[in-house]
């Protein structure tokens, strides 16, 4: 591992790195191959993003309700979207647990209690992406800054950690295998489905033995194999169609700040929705966000800013950073024509990372054609607080999935038509 | 949350032990007689105010709705919300009761639902052991290439990550399966000649400039921190590649071609530690030895800014402090492709901001002077380095010779291959080599025809024109993403002993049983109690027991907070020191120490010495202790001594930032007492730490307590917490608070006992050490057999301990009952 350190700090680099956003083409000098055309119906997307420390409240929530609300300092950033997102206060999963808790975000329900739910803690970008299933290169991108925030889980209840390296996930979605490697890999598929095939004869020689806990084990171990087959499945109608030509220059292995990395991945991500190499995108902010840059304290270490008035400028920086960029985010999406159909949504499991409290979560959603509806204040009494979830499942609707429950969720989102 | 299940240990059956306070549980009302006096009126088939009906939830088989429904009322009962002021309400008592076995009758009934009724079940090896068999199996170097190191997180229940029922395997895992299982074979498979062992040597000029050499990353070349010195040595000022790091010409050109051990020396000196530029240079410790790191990079050939090291690890470090040259010598490891390069590990930040600091702040001083002034450019920063008089790490030659002796073909490719070469396998040797292979992989003799869809693919793909040492390797990964190699398969009550020699050797090597265990348990000898005695002995003093060790501290002390929370850079000097390295091997060192020693498990609390390095020293306040190994310090009279003083355990109960008392003293009752406090109920603010300076922590958890459902709880936890304030969130000691506000580390245990400071605290900790060895015989356990304990293992627990107290045994009797217990040897 390399010391934090060791990495140069430098003024000129980091002034540079500020140049370095990429200018995206526009749409149609992608060319007609490469995105769906007008006529057909537009696809569909989902995007999340998530930060492990969330917004200070004091800075985040919006005073006053309805679209005249009064920016605050945080969202001030995106104030020139202000008609196209909704901002909710008083949503979360009634959970808790600080730090260990912010895991649960997309999915409403801890590590720990998965086991008790069916589809185990699978997060709501997930439920997306099985949906969206081989329609696109890949049924969903977790991208993110090192570290990220644990928010991805599939339906076994395992995480997906997100792609840190701009250069790898550059690669993933342009970059070709050299004909060699394609005829290995093609190679590699070919045997793969008679080891499959091996492996599900072998598992069932050791059935016999079993207890019924270790047929349930095995089980697992069936049902992991019949994955693997329906992604090869995938991979082989994938493997010959050529991935789309990069509208920008190659992006190049190399150490960048936290700083370079945020825009950049950002960009990738709206080149990852506007090829349709992807319908479902996240993105995680860790709590490891290198702030040096920023000429700030460590990002953790100022979110315990003990009310402070230094401390609590000096975490608004790098908020208003972080929201800038999801506010650069959101002008990718519009200038390349996909906001209308993408459904973004920002925010935390954290609520609060100064007491550690995940209640009250800094949500918001932008974009999707919606009808916005500025600050939405939800209910705060209990016992007629909205779940979280319910937000989810809608979001899920809006994509198109025909279901009425995800996780904890008690219904569709009452307060706004996500329709 | 609710389903802590430690807490249905120890709140049933421990929590006698807590300080002596008995608690037993007062549950004078059934659960569903509670509900039909204050719930049901309202809730009921009559009334469903707010939509809820409990009628119906006395049942037996509860469902995931059902528990829902529960946690609702206990979240209700616990904020006291329900029953509503102007309806009939229970007594503080009854209440207390509900909530209790309410929370208890949750956590039970979500287990009923998860995955596992009883004991047995298949347990899959973790990414941890998978690492460690491929290794032990094939003969791999897993430090340096380790094949589990992309695999998804393992699920960690009540801090282990080896709990069968927790441990899922998905379509993920084994994609990763596959991946790591081709590349393995690709590693061990080695058809080329035996390599020759070959020398390679160069001395300064590290950097060069011009035509020569240019086809070498910039690390070789002239810029304008590092210049072709006119002198037989090359310095390096900072801790950054430019100026700091030297890369090896004769091997930058694809690194080593075999991997393998390899002697690397260095001939170097310590120059100028004493320097006269005050706090100018940043964080240099003046008289600080100098520290040179040995690494081993992979540059893949890469010729970008810093060689674009796309691979790299730590090899080896030395602390210099002579201003004469001397050789440096050791034997490392290689990767293929590997090349060596030398770092000034503690130079300070960067050259570039050495030189900055220097013209910028010390042009007064005569080398600096004729710089201040001068444009910049190469002369410029090559003429003030030159003049430098502060810390340099002076290097004359680097030598690498090797590989070194080593079995050829290497063990892996004897297990694959035998003598056979590629154009000599057929069908038939195929068949015979995938049988060797498996019943090494399985760890016991192949059951009949198990292997008989392996063997089929095997063949069928020779039939289809894959050349058979094709065919072969394929069934080699097969294999290694088999059933029979990914889960250990225990079976139902007494384990055959092939199953525990497996068990033994997963907890004790965290890997495979060798040769030795296996033979034992082929000829069925494991159950005589003497020759596993004899086993665990064998097994403690083998190096392989270093995994054990490791990787129990790490579970036990939950290192894995401070990789989720880092310790902040604020905190410099942790950093720039590698505490976090040293303090592992601190508690790492010392627990070994106790276990070789069989020293009494109280000793771990009670020690009044450590195993600290000089930096560790350091950032303890102690003075003479030179050199960067561990060695065991006396620490009488101080703070230190025994865990409750090492920076491991005081790092990893706070959250790199700050220490929060309530953390700290759930984090110690939890691990050295063995107590799970019940989770707060839901809605207590948290404490909103205020460093204006109104409130101290202590006053405003002193509030918190006032409130009746907080107080029965943090009455046990904050003193322990508070009895630690004395140690900053790395274990550093410290006397006032940030905002200059004095610590009070005092205290009153619930029993009554009063404390003044840490020392006192830690002299009543010492007569805890019943709760603490009981504490240790669980956490062992639950880590032996890779499940979570529950009420039936109490009597093993009772009796472990029991027959440790009547024979006044040690750390390793502790060991080795645990591995005679009933709960061991069956499942």
């Amino acid at each position: 591992m390399k010391s934090p350190y060791e990495r140069p700090i430098d003024r000129r680099h980091f002034l540079k790195g500020l140049g370095v956003v990429l200018a995206l083409p526009a749409f149609e000098s992608l060319g007609p191959s490469l995105v769906a055309s007008k006529t057909m119906t537009r696809p569909r997307r989902l995007v999340y993003v998530g930060s492990h420390l969330g917004f200070w409240p004091g800075g985040f929530f919006p005073k006053n309700a309805g679209k005249d609300f009064e920016a605050s300092m945080t969202l001030k950033q995106i104030d020139r979207h202000r008609s196209d997102f909704t901002v909710f206060s008083h949503l979360d999963h009634g959970l808790g647990g600080g730090h260990k808790c912010v895991h649960s975000f997309l999915s409403g329900i801890k590590k720990e209690e998965s086991a008790g739910f069916p589809e185990k803690n699978m997060s709501v970008d997930q439920a997306a992406a099985e949906f969206s299933g081989s329609r696109t290169r890949y049924r969903s991108i977790t991208a993110g800054l090192k570290g990220g925030t644990d928010m991805c889980w599939t339906r076994s209840g395992v995480n997906i950690p997100p792609v840190s390296n701009p250069a790898r996930l550059f690669e993933a979605l342009f970059v070709n295998s050299d004909k060699a490697s394609l005829e290995e890999e093609r190679k590699r598929l070919l045997h793969r489905s008679s080891v499959l095939d091996a492996l599900r004869e072998s598992a069932k020689t050791l059935g016999g033995k079993l207890n019924i806990s270790d047929r349930d084990k095995l089980d697992q171990y069936l049902t992991s194999v019949r994955e693997v087959e329906q992604r090869l499945q995938m991979s082989n109608e994938w493997l010959d169609r050529p991935k789309p030509k990069s509208p920008i220059n190659r992006v190049v292995d190399q150490d960048r700040l936290h700083i370079e990395e945020m825009p950049l991945l950002y960009d990738l991500l709206v080149l990852a929705l506007q090829t349709d190499s992807t319908r479902v995108a996240s993105f995680e902010i860790p709590m490891g966000f290198q702030t040096a840059e920023l000429e700030v304290s460590s990002y953790h270490g100022l979110s315990h800013h003990g009310k402070e008035a230094s401390r609590l400028d000096q975490l608004q920086v790098v908020e208003a950073y972080l929201m800038r960029q999801f506010g650069h985010f959101m002008d990718r999406l519009k200038e390349a024509d996909l906001f209308d159909d993408t459904l973004v949504t920002m925010g935390s499991g954290m609520g609060n990372a100064h007491t550690h409290s995940n209640k009250d979560l800094p949500v918001l959603i932008a974009g999707g054609g919606l009808n916005h509806k500025g600050h939405l204040i939800c209910p705060e009494d209990n016992g007629k607080r909205i779940p979280l979830s319910n937000l989810w499942l809608s979001s899920l609707q809006w994509f198109g999935m025909d279901t009425e429950r995800f996780g904890r969720s008690t219904g569709t989102f009452s307060p706004m038509n996500l329709a | 949350m609710v389903m802590n299940s430690t807490l249905k240990l120890g709140a049933i059956s421990f929590s006698i032990f807590v300080f002596g306070v008995l608690e037993i549980s007062i549950c004078a009302m059934p659960q569903n007689e509670f509900l039909q006096q204050y719930c049901i009126d309202c809730h009921g088939q009559e009334k469903q105010k707010g939509d809820r009906r409990f009628d119906g939830l006395g049942k037996s088989d509860l469902e995931i709705s059902d528990l829902e429904a529960w946690q609702e009322i206990l979240d209700m009962l616990n904020l006291g919300d329900m029953p509503p002021e102007d309806e009939k309400q229970p007594t503080v008592a009854e209440r207390a009761a509900m909530i209790e076995s309410t929370t208890k009758l949750i956590s039970t009934e979500l287990e009923k639902l998860s995955d596992s009724g009883g004991h047995s079940v298949l347990r899959r090896i973790n990414s941890w052991e998978y690492q460690h068999t491929i290794g032990d199996l094939l003969g791999l170097n897993v430090s340096a290439w380790n094949p589990a190191a992309d695999f998804p997180k393992e699920v960690v229940k009540n801090g282990f990550d080896n709990v069968g029922a927790e441990l899922v395997t998905s379509g993920m895992l084994l994609e990763h399966y596959f991946a790591a299982a081709e590349k393995a074979v690709l590693r061990a498979t080695q058809f080329r000649e035996a390599p020759k062992r070959d020398y390679y040597a160069q001395r300064t000029p590290f950097y060069f400039e011009g035509k020569v050499n240019q086809d070498l990353p910039k690390l070789f070349q002239v810029d304008r921190f590092r210049f072709t010195p006119d002198t037989p040595y090359t310095d390096m000022y900072g801790r950054h590649y430019r100026g700091g790091h030297i890369g090896f010409e004769p091997l930058a050109r694809g690194g080593v071609p075999y991997s393998g051990m390899y002697r690397v020396r260095v001939k170097a000196a310590a120059v100028d530690r004493w320097h006269p530029y005050g706090n100018v240079i940043d964080d240099f410790r003046n008289g600080d030895p100098l520290v040179l790191e040995l690494m081993a990079v992979d540059r893949k050939g890469s010729v970008e800014s810093t060689g674009n090291v796309s691979m790299e690890r730590s090899l080896a470090k030395v602390e210099l402090t002579s201003e004469e040259p001397e050789w440096f010598e050791w034997e490392v490891y290689f990767d293929e492709g590997f090349e060596p390069e030398i770092r000034f590990r503690n130079g300070t930040l960067a050259t570039k901001r050495l030189t900055r600091l220097l013209h910028q702040k010390a042009g007064h001083h005569e080398e600096i002077k004729p710089f201040v002034d001068m444009k910049s450019g190469l002369e410029k920063f090559h003429g003030i380095l030159r003049g430098y008089k502060g810390p340099k790490l002076r290097v004359w030659e680097i030598q690498v010779e090797g590989p070194l002796e080593e079995q050829w073909p290497p063990k892996g490719h004897q297990l694959f291959y035998g003598d056979f070469k590629p154009d000599q396998l057929n069908g038939k040797n195929a068949i015979e080599r995938l049988r060797i292979f498996a019943e090494n992989v399985f760890r016991r003799p192949l059951q009949a025809d198990e292997l008989e869809p392996i063997e089929s693919l095997v063949l069928n793909k020779i039939e289809e024109g894959l050349e058979p040492i094709e065919a072969l390797q394929l069934g080699f990964q097969t294999i290694l993403c088999s059933p029979g190699f990914i889960y250990l398969a225990e079976g139902d009550g007494p384990l055959d002993s092939f199953a525990l020699a497996s068990r033994l050797s997963y907890f004790l090597w965290s890997s495979m049983p060798d040769k030795e265990l296996i033979n034992i348990a082929s000829k069925g000898s494991l159950s005589d109690s003497q020759i596993l005695r004899n086993q665990v002995a064998r097994m403690l003093a083998d190096p392989k027991s270093d995994r054990f060790v490791s990787n129990f501290i790490g579970r036990w002390f939950e290192m894995d907070n401070i990789g989720e929370m880092p310790v902040s850079e604020d905190f410099r000097s942790y950093h720039r020191d590698s505490i976090e390295t040293a303090m592992q091997g601190e508690t790492e060192a010392f627990f070994r120490h106790v276990m070789e020693e069989n020293l009494r498990p109280g000793e771990l609390l009670s020690a009044d010495y450590s195993f600290i390095n000089r930096e560790l020293a350091l950032h303890y306040g102690i003075a003479g202790i030179e050199g960067n190994h561990l060695r065991k310090v006396a620490m009488n009279g101080m703070p230190r001594g025994g865990l409750l003083g090492q920076s491991l355990l005081l790092t990893a109960s706070a959250n790199g930032v700050d220490t929060s008392p309530v953390n700290r003293g759930i984090y110690v009752l939890e691990n050295l007492l063995g107590y799970s406090p019940p989770p707060p109920p839901p809605d207590v603010p948290a404490i909103e730490s205020d460093i204006r300076g109104a409130e101290t922590i202590r006053e405003q958890l002193a509030k918190h307590r006032e409130v009746e459902t907080c107080a029965d709880c943090h009455r046990k936890i904050d003193p322990l917490g508070f009895a630690l304030e004395n140690f900053d969130p790395t274990g550093r000691w410290r006397t006032h608070y940030e905002n200059k506000s004095m610590i009070d580390a005092s205290g009153e245990l619930p029993a009554g006992e009063r404390f003044s400071d840490p020392s006192e605290f830690r002299s009543l900790m010492i007569q805890r050490e019943a709760e603490f060895t009981r504490c240790l015989i669980e956490k062992l356990l639950a880590y032996a057999i890779g499940r979570e304990l529950d009420l039936r293992d109490r009597a093993v627990i009772d009796g472990i301990y029991e027959n440790l107290e009547t024979e006044r045994g040690g750390l390793r009797d502790m060991i080795q009952a645990i591995v005679l217990s009933d709960s061991f040897q069956n499942n």
